[in-house]
């Protein structure tokens, strides 16, 4: 049962791996939203029923997730391949131009895809951007053990990494908050391919519970995004973290320098997974509006969607008033 | 912090000594009156309506003698249903309430009954939420029990196991009316209204507040002139559902079943609720709109 069914679904095809999307509503201008590491489309299933009244919404399975394809490797999950997947998925639902909507993971492409195709984005949102623009410890040794071999001596490097680096962020907001619900050890000994890759049924279980739902009163949040991640395995979601994604400030500051569109970043205070400082500075980088959603954790648009709603709402509504003397100079 | 804050509030006491609470919100000519409940609860159980219909009618909520802001007396006379119903009435004075659509849950339909068949000129209609008017076996057994070693799910609606282990019972009932999954907000809430008060207020509540027999009530029924609503709740065992028909049927009432949804509908799937209520109180308002004509052309009885 859904609140809101799609009006169209279909594939996008890309190099032998198709990408399952779907089509609701059909106002203007047209939002296309781009989930998070592991999650398929319906992660916006909050977003959907009230934007698609208002606007025309195109949601996607990124490939690796939901009914899309699981290619294997990880070369097959690099920023540029997620970028192409989400400008084919426009191109075969003739969507000449987008607001993007990048949650989490999927606001590394939203941000590529508005950079490097600047016409076909109208206005960008960043949901809790994983975008990396400060020293985040927890990640830091995720990544280190994933760019070493499996073995005891790296995971201990791992662990250093995140001791040496805490001592530097111990005094920001995000990394109390990680310390005092989540040991780094305890992220460094689940944060890796080979965990994921025994038991990702206990991984899926651990990071949702653990790091990615924080928020009070949020069960079914939790289990529905424990069954999104599910859908996937192991392997594809290891592969998809490994892709060659932005890894360093620097580069995700140069790619934040190019944005020309209004940006919207929404983040919650209590954010474990993504800093609020990423979100925080990506507005600050872009001139965006930030929207602090205080007492939530990473996936506000799923505990509090009303607010997250109008939110968008206000934003995509400011963008059309604002192109609106385009709009009726376009006939001619 | 709430969604929609009163836009008035205030005590009434009727000359007992007992301060009865109440808050107003919203304005306009139609009211809804949320009466006082079994004061396990208090009226911020009604939460999940409030905030709703009273952006399309004028509501007063009353805190039931016993909980919430209004007093707790320990004498079980305090709690009769006659002076409930001279508290509902003393609201409607003091908020300048002419007449009421009045709503009541569960073990609180026979002050709504009454205030139906004694006060027809105070109530413009009525819903009654999964209401209980007579005693019924399943709560009357454990509740006369006496006292036992072990109090095991139903045994614990029991004063002797209220007096010993009161938040062991208010946790159990939490959970008992909300066995749904994703309902741990609502059983958090449940448990902060009952733990407002205790077994010293809620045992002579229980037994000082008179049922009616199943003969006398649906006799009254029959004498209500106003429209009447009944809900039942599709799920769950705990509340049973023994009165709904029959009181639907004796008072020419309509008798909504939430398949599948309950028991706690309200708070559980408050928007299932929140239609059936409004769209019960538009058609009232509707037809009052005409009552006046009618009443003096045609007079007399239904």
């Amino acid at each position: 049962m859904r609140a809101r069914h799609p009006d169209r679904q279909g594939y996008a095809e890309r190099g032998g791996v198709r990408l399952s999307y779907e089509v609701f509503g059909e106002g203007s201008p047209t939002l296309l939203l781009v989930p998070g590491w592991t999650l398929p489309a319906r992660s916006f299933k909050a977003q959907v029923p009230y934007l698609a009244r208002h606007y025309r919404v195109v949601a996607f399975d990124p490939r690796g997730t939901g009914g899309s394809g699981r290619p294997r490797g990880a070369t097959h999950y690099a920023l540029d391949e997620h970028v192409a997947d989400a400008l084919a998925v426009m191109d075969v639902t003739e969507t000449a131009s987008a607001v993007l909507v990048g949650k989490s993971r999927g606001a590394q492409t939203a941000l590529a895809l508005a950079v490097n195709h600047p016409s076909r984005v109208n206005g960008l949102v960043a949901a809790a951007p994983f975008t990396p623009l400060t020293p985040w410890p927890p990640l830091d040794a995720a990544w280190s053990s994933f760019q070493q071999r499996r073995g005891w001596r790296r995971q201990v490097q791992g662990l250093g990494t995140v001791l040496r680096e805490a001592r530097h962020v111990a005094r920001s907001k995000s990394f109390r908050l990680f310390g005092r619900s989540l040991a780094p050890t305890e992220a460094a000994k689940w944060f890796n391919r080979p965990s994921m890759e025994a038991d990702y049924d206990a991984f899926t279980e651990w990071f949702v519970t653990r790091v990615v739902v924080n928020d009070p009163y949020a069960t079914k949040q939790t289990e529905d995004v424990i069954g999104w991640m599910r859908e996937t395995d192991g392997e594809a979601a290891a592969d998809a973290f490994m892709g060659d994604c932005l890894r360093d400030a620097e580069e995700t500051r140069k790619l934040l320098a190019a944005i020309e569109c209004p940006v919207l970043v929404i983040h919650g205070d209590r954010d474990i997974t993504v800093p609020f400082e990423w979100g925080a500075t990506f507005a600050e980088l872009t001139g965006g509006r930030l929207v602090a959603m205080p007492g939530a954790g990473h996936l506000p648009g799923g505990r509090y969607p009303v607010k997250v709603n109008l939110v968008l709402r206000e934003f995509v509504d400011a963008l059309v008033s604002a192109t609106l003397p385009e709009t009726v100079e376009a006939p001619a | 912090m709430r969604a929609r804050y009163p836009d008035g509030e205030g005590f009434v006491d009727h000359g007992d000594g007992v301060r009865i609470f109440y808050e107003v919100y919203g304005e306009g000519p139609d009211t809804i009156c949320f009466l006082p409940t079994w004061p396990i609860f208090h009226s911020r159980t009604w939460k999940g309506q409030i905030p709703y219909l009273s952006r399309h009618f004028r509501v007063i909520a009353i805190d039931a003698r016993g909980n919430g802001r209004s007093d707790r007396p320990r004498e079980r006379e305090a709690y009769s249903r006659e002076r409930h119903v001279a508290d509902v009435l003393a609201v409607l004075d003091a908020t300048e309430t002419d007449a009421a659509m009045i709503v009541s849950v569960s073990p609180r339909a026979p002050l709504a009954l009454q205030l139906c068949v004694e006060h027809p000129e105070r109530v413009r209609a009525a819903a009654f939420i999964t209401p209980q008017l007579w005693q019924i076996k399943e709560f009357v057994d454990p509740f006369t029990a006496g006292d036992r070693v072990a109090y095991d799910g139903y045994d614990k609606f029991n004063p002797r196991y209220w007096k010993r282990d009161y938040a062991g019972f208010i946790a159990w009932f939490a959970n008992s009316i909300h066995p749904h999954p994703h309902s741990t907000k609502q059983i958090e809430d449940t448990i902060s209204y009952g733990m407002d008060t205790d077994a010293a207020a809620l045992i002579p509540a229980t037994v000082g507040f008179e049922m009616y027999e199943r003969d006398e009530a649906l006799a009254l029924a029959g004498q209500v002139r106003c429209p009447v609503l009944v809900t039942q709740n599709g799920g769950g065992a705990m509340w049973p559902k023994t009165c709904s028909g029959p009181l639907a049927e004796a008072s020419g009432g309509r008798l909504h079943v939430f398949d599948g949804l309950g028991p706690a509908v309200g708070s559980r799937w408050p928007v299932a609720m929140n239609l059936v209520l409004r769209d019960f109180f538009e058609s009232v308002r509707e037809t009052t709109a005409d009552a006046p004509q009618a009443l003096a052309t045609g007079g007399g009885t239904k």
